[in-house]
């Protein structure tokens, strides 16, 4: 299977034969927003992909503490579905519905229990290990969230155009990997390495592991009479 | 002082709450009836397929419930439904009542154990408060056979897999438990045959029997009572049921059960006889293309009952029974269509006590959720029944057939129904 085998042998797994650059304008301007469009394998664009680059010299990440986030619960659904932070952000978990939650994880990255029953207090959630952790409510069974942890904080996640936008990336060598909750399992997809150059504003990237859009998070309602 | 009681009830469930420790929901199903049969109804000690009948339509309570969630530990909590029926004795009472024990997962194994009086899962439509359905007013005739004369009463630990990995769209789960009580089960079903409505027999509650021939004075079981009481332990077996399901996302979900109440057919306490009773279930739930969705389910079991006599025992059933069900909700309108086709057969040979039966139901219902407090329903049933067993009430005016059966006993009824749903409860509904 060449997919594990590039796992193995490490990074660069590919070829930059799937990097296209395009639109190169001259505008020595930094830390302007950086597209990615992501599509799958045919070319049809991918919506709910996280993307991040991890510079290949840790030295030009920047020092100072990850930005903190929220996952929030609204109808019964985690909000968002997918979220990206750097590691050691704060993620607070505020419950917009009107009945408790009780979300946990068993993932491996961190595995926490957090009642969030209404009318009590709860604390936000630090990350501090890369990788995905999966969360799911102890109350209500079919609720699930994905909360994926980076090592940078340069990442984004993919519109409905397929279209993700990362701001105040500054010039150097980053590898780019992309994650989507429709993998399947918990590692990345290492997309190419790429220079960051001034001039370069946007890239195209295909993913090998999607064949087309994940599925919009089910509104099961539309259908189904649950209680 | 029953209405005094539900009342009360009321007025507990609107009282507003900052947490949600304790949820209450109370409900008040009012009907308005039409019914045209020529038949008494079930409820009424007849041989009617509907729960109304012409003597017993109109202006009805259909039902008041209790419903309660409680909070006693982060993995543990209580459910109950207190539930009145104004008809059979106006019976107040339990539906369900168990507690809930769900660990917080450490693996992609997710295990849950109830413990008390509850339902197994089976049914695919009665996934509302309080085991009501969201499709129709009444459930079909395998889940209102459910709500007659089948519970647990045990333990039941079941387990779900949700996917291998993040984002799998394959869940699986399987379920077991072993329960007391529920030993009479099969003698309604038998007895009085399969119907559609929207009654739950309380934990404790009694359903009238028709003047069978077999539990008179002169019949081979004189000394049965004039009612069936579904819950009663009576040999002291315990029973058992396994189940599996898979459901890929929401498109699609199968369940199967295998029960079996493992009762002695000999045993009889106060009145009350136990029937061996076992059975398949198999249900799926599909949605289609623009949002339809579909249910079918499907039953198919035996019950025995008294001593041996020959190949046989004196009373030996077979029944069968599977529904088809569409459905489409539009914003705050849903319309559902249902079909139901049954069947009872039998082994025995014994004198008077027929068990034959075979029909079918259509079922038409609009649901019009005004607020989250208040639900209109209109439902039309219209179910078809051959039971030659009629030809043994010459007054029920199941009226066709002649002596021995010549003629077919069949009969036509219909309902329609008009049904209001209030709920009140101490948190945002």
């Amino acid at each position: 299977m060449h997919r594990s085998d590039r796992r193995r042998t490490g990074f660069p797994f590919r070829s930059l034969a799937t990097l296209l650059l395009v639109a190169l304008p001259q505008t020595p301007a930094l830390a302007r927003p950086f597209t990615v469009a992501v599509s799958d394998r045919d070319g049809a664009p991918l919506a709910g992909v996280a993307i991040y680059f991890e510079a290949v010299d840790s030295a030009v990440m920047p020092a100072g503490a990850a930005a903190a986030a929220s996952m929030d619960q609204v109808n019964l659904e985690f909000v968002p579905r997918l979220l990206v932070i750097q590691r050691g952000a704060e993620v607070d978990f505020p419950n917009s519905d009107t009945v408790s939650h009780h979300v946990y994880s068993f993932s491996a990255p961190k595995a926490f229990t957090l009642p969030l029953y209404k009318g009590e207090e709860h604390s936000p959630v630090r990350f501090e290990q890369p990788g995905v952790v999966i969360l799911g409510c102890n109350i209500h069974d079919r609720m699930v969230g994905y909360i994926l942890v980076v090592d940078t904080p340069y990442f984004a996640i993919s519109d409905a155009t397929g279209q993700a936008v990362v701001d105040g990336l500054p010039p150097g060598d980053y590898r780019l990997a992309a994650w989507s909750p429709e993998f399947n399992d918990s590692l990345p997809e290492m997309l190419g390495r790429l220079s960051m150059a001034p001039a370069l504003e946007s890239v195209s990237m295909r993913i090998d592991r999607l064949r087309s859009a994940p599925p919009a998070a089910g509104n099961s309602s539309l259908v189904w009479g649950e209680y | 002082m029953r209405a005094m009681a539900v009342l009360l009830l009321l007025l507990a469930g609107s009282v507003a709450a900052d947490d949600d420790r304790h949820v209450f929901v109370t409900g008040v199903d009012t009907s308005l009836v039409q019914t045209s049969t020529p038949l008494t109804s079930w409820t009424e000690g007849g041989v009617g397929k509907l729960r109304y009948d012409e003597d017993h339509d109109g202006l009805r309570l259909s039902r008041a419930f209790f419903d309660y969630r409680g909070r006693l530990t982060s993995t543990l909590n209580v459910r109950a439904t207190l539930n009145y029926n104004p008809d059979i004795d106006g019976e107040l009472d339990f539906t369900e009542a168990y507690l809930e024990f769900r660990p917080v997962p450490n693996s992609a194994w997710r295990w849950r154990a109830k413990l008390g009086a509850f339902y197994p899962q089976i049914s695919m439509e009665n996934v509302d408060v309080a085991w009501s359905t969201p499709y129709t007013l009444s459930s079909s005739t395998i889940n209102s056979w459910i709500a007659e004369e089948l519970r647990t009463i045990g333990l039941e630990w079941s387990v779900q897999r949700d996917g291998f990995a993040p984002g799998s769209p394959h869940h699986f789960g399987a379920e077991a438990a072993i329960f007391f009580a529920n030993d009479p089960t099969g003698a309604y079903v038998a007895w009085k045959g399969w119907s559609v409505h929207d009654r739950q027999t309380g934990l404790r509650g009694k359903l009238p029997l028709a003047p069978l021939p077999v539990i008179q004075a002169y019949g081979q079981l004189p000394g049965h009572d004039r009612h069936v009481e579904p819950f009663r332990e009576i040999d002291h077996n315990a029973g058992f049921y396994v189940g599996g399901n898979y459901r890929y996302r929401e498109r699609f979900r199968i369940n199967m059960l295998h029960y079996d109440n493992h009762a002695d057919p000999e045993a009889e306490s106060g009145g009350q006889y136990a029937w061996a009773t076992w059975f398949n279930h198999l249900g799926v739930q599909f949605a289609l293309p623009g949002d339809i969705g579909l249910i079918g389910q499907w039953v198919d079991g035996r019950t025995q009952m008294g001593p041996d006599v020959g190949p046989t025992r004196l009373i030996d059933a077979y029944f069968d029974a599977w529904s088809t069900l569409a459905t489409k909700a539009l914003g705050r309108h849903r319309v559902s269509l249902r079909y139901d086709d049954f069947n009872l057969g039998q082994y025995d040979t014994t004198w008077f006590d027929n068990q034959l039966e075979h029909g079918d139901a259509w079922t038409v219902a609009w649901l019009y959720q005004h607020s989250p407090a208040l639900r209109f329903g209109l439902e039309y049933v219209q179910i078809y029944t051959d039971r030659l067993a009629w030809m043994y009430y010459p007054d029920s005016e199941a009226a066709t057939c002649g002596p021995g059966g010549i003629e077919p006993c069949d009969m036509t009824e219909k309902q329609l129904q008009l049904t209001l749903r209030w709920l009140f409860s101490n948190q945002s509904l």
